[in-house]
């Protein structure tokens, strides 16, 4: 058991120990900016986005799934959170991170991550781009009634982020962005809003605290659906960047380990002043180029986050907007997949469709959940009409034209049901007709409904039917017959 | 027919190992699967750049880039496990091992042995990898690993090669060391060599070798048996087998949990240490 343990702990914490380092430092840099932006965006003091950041940094560091994954404080998961901010305060955002964490380990112990499996590629594109979207339009606030000076100080940071690394790979840009743009306001004495403008910054280590919100039906009326978004929302945007993760490094994930993890990171942050957050996919791709692999590079961004806070906090106060309005288009520069519009062009328009559909939903009720819902939903029936057409049925007269065969192949179920009774003619006088299915799947009861009105038509007509192969047509009603599990079983439904 | 898995990579010992496991071969009448591990991506160092900025499809490039070094260091990697494979069949060729078989495996190296271990008789590993340096006191990373996981006899190859006539067995009356001793009397391995049973006891009286040496003698051996009082089992059985000229150990292995070893010390990962000869470790 120790050996395990030792491997263990080999693989995950000490496999890396330099290079996890020096990239939990540069993610922490980077964290900072954003931990206080998506905060803006929720309408909390900046305080609460960077306890959250730091407490779910750390926690997940140890209980997470997916090794080398960053998580913090998210703007998928301030979006969401914003009316019941505006509604309800601050205390009752604690109180439902906390049920969100709650909600998030149940998911992982009932291995609700395996859901992930219906969202399809092209749902996952639209998550992200609307996510790169929702980021972006959350800076524009940030220009409205501002000066040149602004649009100047923000152009000048994304001409710093982008050109400075063509010069050197040392020192994380955005930081130095950061770092030149404060300085040349606090030289100048520019007339720009600050982050101290913004609210509280943290002055201390967070403490632990009971939410101050009265514990009856009332309240979880308020935050249960609060909790039950941010935990899907939270839970898509992790098991979506684990698995970027997973194909970055070439390496697996656990799922539920990961779903439980978040939640036990959600509840703690909960309980410590923060808000609800999730794995940040900008942040992970960061850690990933910067060649953190291990838990360790997680670990040493949350503590790096509040050493930082705490050591220099009094100067990010003087940290202009405009350089984080920068870094946060950055960010959503990063996580569009621009690639995705190339694709359009060749791929086929029913992924697209999906893919733009499950944008303009987010975009439109900002809520992530909801657009992956609808997209899900949009990719599952484009996936019933493509396969509703693997249907074909032959027709064969006998010779003495009284006898009619006819032969299904195919899949039959709800959506080719109809295509499937609207095949055989009725209008023509035959004695005999004979159904052979054994050559079809029927899936569902739509289907053997279906059968039923085709074999009944035919009989008003005075014709006798002869149904075939029902038995191995119908064995794919499997959750009937549940031969799926049984040894054989997919040989038995794919030989005919 | 017997078969011995002989595990191999570009480190000095890869030929001391094909020796010993072509003289192993021919007493056993055994076949041999010459096993090379290739190192998982994720063994290697990422590369890093810490510039921190994420632009346009920053995700895609970086999977392309990832995956060119992987693939390029994936493709010298399999080169250069080919030429070890192809250079350790042909030394054991030259030793007259008619049937080998070579398997080209990538992950760790426990769990690539663990996979064939069933298949196998014994297994041949050397002190150190590639990545240790020859003269350097500490032990290979794997061997400790292998050993723990393993339920074959494993013959640890040294840096010394020499014909092996005198043997000898390190005797605790552990669980371990009695299924050595079985081994022994029934493989045709050591038939015929000069063998000795050494028992090294805290207190005396502890050990009773007499069994054992029954067995041993039953196996058609000559035994020179003897017992010393020390709470040093490692030192004792290491100038034994000095100054008797020893050429094989033969002893049971890592009979304490890891966590005992890391804070009193393994015997046995000091006996790999300090002895110079090969060992052939039972658990």
């Amino acid at each position: 058991m120790f050996s395990i343990l030792f491997t263990h702990i080999h693989k995950h914490w000490l496999g890396n120990i330099r290079n996890d380092l020096l990239a939990g430092m540069v993610v922490a840099l980077a964290l900072i900016p954003e931990a206080i932006a998506f905060s803006i965006i929720a309408g909390v003091d900046p305080k609460v986005g960077l306890y959250a950041s730091f407490c779910i940094a750390v926690v997940i560091a140890f209980v997470g799934g997916r090794p080398g994954m960053i998580s913090a404080a998210t703007g998928a998961m301030a979006l969401v959170m914003v009316t019941l901010v505006k509604q309800h305060g601050l205390e009752y955002l604690l109180a439902a991170t906390i049920l969100t964490g709650i909600l998030q380990m149940l998911a992982g112990v009932l291995r609700l991550g395996s859901l992930m499996q219906f969202v399809s590629k092209s749902v996952v594109t639209g998550f992200v781009n609307a996510l790169a979207i929702l980021i972006f339009m959350a800076q524009l606030p940030e220009f409205k009634n501002a000066g040149f000076l602004m649009y100047g100080m923000v152009a000048l940071g994304l001409a710093i982020i982008y050109i400075m690394p063509r010069f050197t790979k040392a020192i994380p840009s955005p930081l130095v962005c950061i770092i030149v743009l404060t300085c040349i306001s606090i030289f100048f004495k520019l007339d720009l809003r600050t982050v101290g403008d913004m609210g509280q910054l943290p002055s201390t280590l967070p403490v632990f605290l009971l939410p101050d919100i009265p514990l009856n039906l009332e309240t979880l009326k308020i935050i249960f659906p609060y909790a039950l978004t941010l935990a899907a929302v939270g839970l898509l945007e992790s098991l979506m960047t684990a698995t970027i993760v997973d194909d970055l490094t070439d390496t697996p994930s656990n799922k539920s380990r990961e779903c439980a993890g978040q939640g036990a990171a959600n509840i703690v942050a909960g309980f410590f002043g923060g808000m609800a957050g999730c794995a940040m996919i900008g942040q992970s791709v960061i850690n990933i180029k910067s060649g953190g692999r291990g838990r360790l590079s997680t670990l040493f961004a949350g503590l790096f986050l509040l050493f930082l806070m705490l050591v220099v906090g009094k100067w990010v106060s003087q940290i202009p907007m405009a350089a984080l309005v920068a870094v946060m288009i950055m960010v959503s520069i990063g996580t569009f997949s621009w690639a995705s519009l190339k694709n359009m062009r060749t791929h086929p328009p029913s992924s697209s469709i999906v893919m733009v559909i499950t944008v303009a939903v987010v975009v439109l009720t900002h809520d992530l959940a909801f657009g992956v819902f609808v997209g899900v939903l949009m990719s599952a029936l484009f996936f019933a009409r493509k396969v509703s057409q693997l249907l074909k049925i032959d027709s064969s007269l006998s010779e003495d034209k009284d006898k009619r065969t006819y032969k299904v192949y195919g899949q039959v179920f709800f959506a080719s049901a109809d295509s499937f009774a609207d095949s055989f003619d009725f209008k023509q006088v035959v004695q005999n007709v004979t159904i052979d299915v054994s050559e079809a799947h029927f899936w569902d009861l739509s289907a053997v409904a279906a059968l039923d009105k085709v074999v009944l038509k035919f009989r008003r007509e005075g014709t006798v039917v002869e149904v075939i192969g029902l038995n191995e047509a119908s064995a794919t009603i499997v959750d009937k017959l549940a031969i799926h599990d049984k040894p054989g079983a997919l040989e038995l439904m794919l030989k005919h | 027919m017997a078969k011995l898995l002989v595990c191999v990579d570009g480190s000095l010992y890869a030929d001391n190992i094909c020796a010993n496991a072509a003289w192993a071969a021919q007493r056993m009448g055994a076949s041999v699967e010459l096993l090379h591990v290739l190192r998982r991506h994720s063994d290697y160092q990422a590369p890093a750049d810490h510039t921190g900025a994420i632009g346009v499809d920053t995700r895609s490039e970086l999977l392309e880039e990832l995956t060119k070094v992987d693939e390029e260091r994936g493709r010298l990697d399999q080169k250069k496990g080919k030429i070890i494979l192809e250079h350790g069949a042909k030394v054991l060729r030259k030793f007259d091992v008619a049937n080998v078989n070579t398997v080209h495996r990538r992950g760790s190296l426990v769990d690539a042995i663990l996979e064939l271990e069933h298949s196998v008789d014994m297994i041949f590993l050397g002190k150190r990898g590639e990545h240790a340096d020859l003269n350097s006191t500490f032990l290979g990373s794997n061997l400790e690993k292998v050993a723990r996981a393993v339920h074959k006899p494993l013959f640890v190859v040294s840096s010394v090669v020499r014909p092996i006539k005198k043997f000898v067995v390190a005797y605790d009356g552990k669980d371990s060391v009695l299924k050595a001793v079985e081994f022994i009397s029934r493989s045709p391995l050591l038939k015929g060599l000069e063998c000795h049973l050494l028992a090294v006891e805290a207190v005396s009286g502890q050990t009773d070798v007499a069994a054992a040496t029954a067995k041993l003698q039953s196996g058609g051996f000559q035994v020179v048996t003897k017992t010393e009082q020390s709470t040093m089992p490692d030192q004792v059985i290491t100038s034994y087998v000095d100054q008797k000229g020893i050429d094989l150990l033969v002893t049971g292995a890592y009979s304490h949990s890891r966590m005992r070893s890391i804070l009193l010390g393994s015997t046995t990962a000091s006996l790999i240490k300090s002895c110079k000869v090969p060992l052939l470790l039972f658990r």
